[in-house]
């Protein structure tokens, strides 16, 4: 059985940016939810990070949210290196809209 | 007191449905081949290094059985008294011949568990010729050693994946400490994965889940299984997005998983309405044609059918062999 994902909001603090930090499985069901992390993160900052490293599954439906979340603020996302998400950024063009950090 | 030792041939270089392990310290004291035969065939063998001509015969082994796909004529490569088992199987129906050899050493062992029945041994080959029938799903087991709990752990792993079976079966033998051991496992394809749901959200992590259970126990390598879920994932979220509401009958998706030989074949269609296609130049649009470069991204063919009843994407995705 699939765990509920995880959406955890690291508020900015001494320079940093608010980071969204995501664990587990991002599809249209908890999509809403995602994007209601992002925009509660963002809270009129002008940057964002979102952690990516720590998700198994994602698809289109979580790109659309960062690409909405992108053309609204200075967005990066960080990524594992080998994977889907690559993948992803890359046939969806989000990679031109934001940066992309990879880590393990 | 040392823990002991079990290991496993890297499961990302063996072809789909083929699972090896080994126990015991002494790795050299067993040989093993596993090919890939003209046809598509799989040949198994494995067997115990008694003489020091041993790994030459090994090789003569393996080369009669690309050459004839005939196990018992490959097993009479071997010197008098060494003891192994081999076995070919046909993929696509899962037709398996095979030979055993009992030798001098502890006699090797070849198994069979068919689904929703126990394990059993087979005895040696009636004749040259006969070649068993397997029903799908079924798991073919060649251990170096014929014992008996090993046969009864097979009933249970036949319901794991390949890999997690063969360490099931090597972490028995490893306890039993009756010396170094090793086994092959051959997973036959199992019957075809069909679910249908409603074509809401909240299913898709349900679709997902099944059909990872799915690929496990039919061995698909890693690498296929997230490259399958996503593109099945992608195409079941564009039924629940885009069938419309207020159509008269609830919206249902249908996702078919099938493997033929080295084909893994997909199907996800629904019997709904999609919304009019959206403006030429709009986001919505350019969306929607990620979502199906993103599917052609991750498989080897795929092709998106809509008529008035529904629509149909079908992937077709080669596996490893």
């Amino acid at each position: 059985m699939t765990e509920p994902a995880r959406f955890d909001v690291t508020p900015a603090s001494g320079g940093q940016p608010p980071m969204v930090t995501v664990t587990g499985d991002i599809d249209l069901a908890n999509v809403g939810e995602f994007e209601s992390a992002l925009t509660g993160a963002l809270d009129g900052h002008t940057e964002l990070v979102v952690n990516l490293t720590g998700v198994r599954y994602c698809d289109s439906a979580a790109v659309r949210t960062l690409f909405t979340t992108a053309a609204a603020t200075s967005l990066t996302m960080i990524v594992r290196p080998a994977g889907h998400i690559t993948t992803l950024l890359g046939i969806s063009g989000l990679d031109r809209v934001a940066t992309v950090i990879t880590e393990e | 007191m040392d823990e002991p030792l079990t290991g496993a041939v890297e499961p990302t270089l063996l072809p789909r449905g083929v699972a090896v392990g080994y126990s015991g310290q002494d790795a050299g004291a067993l040989w093993h081949k596993i090919l890939t035969l003209p046809g598509g065939r799989i040949g198994l063998a494995l067997g115990r290094n008694t003489h020091p001509c041993d790994t030459e015969r090994g090789h003569a082994l393996a080369d009669v059985l690309l050459t004839t796909g005939d196990p018992r004529r490959a097993l009479d490569m071997l010197a008098t008294g060494s003891s192994a088992v081999c076995a070919v199987i046909t993929p696509a129906d899962c037709a398996m011949r095979y030979g055993i050899r009992a030798g001098d050493s502890p006699e090797p062992l070849i198994a069979v568990a068919r689904p929703r029945t126990a394990a059993e041994p087979l005895g040696a080959p009636h004749s040259t010729e006969a070649s068993l029938r397997l029903p799908p799903g079924s798991t073919l087991l060649l251990c170096s050693r014929a014992d008996g709990r090993v046969v009864g752990l097979l009933g249970e792993g036949s319901g794991e994946p390949p890999q997690r079976c063969a360490e099931m079966l090597t972490a028995s033998l490893a306890e039993a400490e009756a010396g170094p051991d090793m086994v092959a496992l051959y997973r036959c394809a199992p019957e075809p994965l069909e679910l249908t749901m409603r074509a809401e959200p909240k299913n898709l992590a349900a679709v997902r889940d099944r059909l990872r259970r799915w690929l496990g126990l039919a061995g698909v390598d890693p690498e296929s299984t997230a490259d399958t879920l996503l593109a099945v994932g992608e195409a079941a979220s564009n039924c629940s997005e885009h069938a419309v509401a207020g159509v008269s009958h609830p919206v249902e998706f249908t996702v078919r998983a099938a493997i033929d030989g080295r084909w893994l074949r997909c199907t996800v269609s629904d019997n709904g309405h999609w919304k009019p296609a959206p403006a030429p130049d709009s986001e919505a649009r350019s969306h929607r044609g990620h979502g199906i470069k993103l599917i052609k991204a991750l498989v080897d063919n795929a092709d998106v059918t809509t008529g008035e009843h529904g629509t149909t994407v079908e992937m077709l995705k080669e596996l490893r062999s």
